[in-house]
């Protein structure tokens, strides 16, 4: 009681979050979440100053991006929220990887593993109406496949694509892209990192941790890769900006996806847009249960390297598929 | 067990659509606006579709027009220089060294 009292009664300061963690906290493997983080924050910050530029209507929303576009600096934004997009989805698959190479999601870190999936396709989805906004011949061929994807789905598909789609539907993705997914990214946000400091850093396998840092050390850390990986992504930007087409046409298909979604559409031309919906499944149901398989804590059990190699093996494909479909002209898969 | 039972339920929902995948070979170019997105499966008068293909080829000289002239202005300097100065404030903290705590 009298501790309580104590604890309400102290005058709290920036020096009482400057508790220890594990001397391996400066490593980038486990900064690279921290950094991630600070990617959605630019991403925040680009996207609302980019929101008082758009018209997100089917007639209007690709010529006020043009227009955002014909502003130097206009042009430069656009580009640069584009690139970081794809920098932190790129990160949160490292972050992933990481995750899976040290086994972090086993015992009490399952929950928050399970948290860090949410996530991962609260971004993916982030991504795909992002590209949609802008109501571009890219954004209106992801748009189109979406809509033929779940027009497959037997009772509530067609129901759900006839929502999605129709004159609002720049409208819907915008909402979806500036309200909706933001709250949702908040909410599984929030519990993702209270987890992971009441559970703490995971740490090195088959290594003993007792040397310590402070947070602030880690914080460092986490600012450092941040300043050096988005400067980068912002030269990048403005020398190789992000590619943008005029509003769409119907009937012809003849861009590319960006380079995660090009997995997909490898496996698309193969077996036809259902893929759409069922390698996604087919993902994250691998992603919920490796906690299952791969639970026993010895770091150099069978199934723990039997996980992290074929995970390798898994992530290769994918860039073999990635490669070859960039490299390979454009293929028709919808019937609009 | 209703659990389990609605769990696989769902799942067998999703992976019902296998196999049907809608490939059309008689494609017609539409330019999409307000009004053909609602009438999706209408016929529409589009004649000059073959004008509009090569629009679409022409789609990325548009682009490279405006980053043209955004290279002419100096916000790209302006903007490399802050990269280039991000990333280099970046390093510093790497390499810079630092006191040792006694």
């Amino acid at each position: 009681m009298a501790e309580n009292k104590e604890q309400n009664e102290k005058n709290w300061s920036l020096k009482d979050f400057n508790y220890p963690v594990p001397e391996h906290a400066k490593k980038f493997g486990y900064t690279v979440g921290g950094v991630t983080l600070t990617g959605f924050a630019l991403l925040i910050i680009t996207g609302i100053i980019m929101a008082f530029f758009i018209t997100p209507t089917v007639n209007q929303a690709n010529q006020s991006v043009w227009e955002l576009a014909s502003n130097p600096w206009g042009f430069w934004l656009r580009s640069f929220h584009r690139w970081l997009a794809e920098a932190v989805m790129f990160l949160i698959i490292l972050h992933m990887s990481r995750i899976i190479f040290t086994g972090s999601y086993r015992g009490k870190r399952k929950l928050n593993w399970f948290f860090g999936i949410v996530l991962f396709l609260i971004t993916f989805v982030f991504f795909f109406s992002g590209t949609v906004v802008k109501w571009d011949q890219e954004g209106y061929e992801a748009f189109q496949h979406s809509i033929e994807a779940l027009e497959l789905l037997p009772v509530f598909g067609p129901l759900l694509a006839e929502f999605v789609s129709g004159t609002a539907v720049v409208m819907r993705m915008f909402v979806t892209h500036t309200l909706v997914l933001p709250l949702l990214l908040l909410i599984f946000l929030i519990p993702h990192l209270i987890l992971m400091k009441l559970n703490g850093l995971s740490p090195l396998p088959g290594k003993e941790t007792t040397r310590t840092i402070t947070f602030s050390e880690h914080v460092k850390k986490i600012f450092a890769w941040s300043f050096v990986i988005y400067g980068f992504i912002g030269y990048l930007a403005m020398q190789f900006p992000a590619v943008l087409y005029p509003g769409p046409y119907s009937g012809v298909e003849i861009t590319k996806p960006p380079w995660l979604f090009l997995v997909l559409y490898q496996f698309e031309d193969w077996l036809g847009l259902s893929t759409l919906l069922i390698l996604p499944l087919f993902i994250t149901l691998g992603l919920v249960l490796l906690p299952y398989i791969d639970s026993k804590k010895d770091d150099y059990s069978l199934i723990r390297k039997t996980v992290v190699w074929g995970y390798l093996i898994i992530v290769a494909i994918f860039i073999t598929f990635i490669i070859n479909v960039a490299i390979s002209p454009p293929v028709q898969h919808l019937s609009m | 067990m209703l659990n389990k039972i609605i769990y696989v339920t769902i799942i067998l929902i999703f992976l019902a659509p296998v196999a049907i995948t809608p490939h059309g070979d008689k494609k017609e170019v539409k330019k999409v606006t307000a009004t053909t997105i609602m009438n999706r499966d209408d016929d529409h008068e589009y004649s000059d579709s073959l004008k509009q293909v090569e629009e679409l080829k022409t789609m990325k000289k548009d682009f490279a027009e405006i980053h043209d002239d955004v290279e002419e202005s100096t916000v790209p300097t302006v903007i490399k220089a802050l990269s280039l100065a991000s990333i280099i404030a970046g390093l510093a903290f790497f390499y810079i060294p630092k006191k040792k705590k006694r």
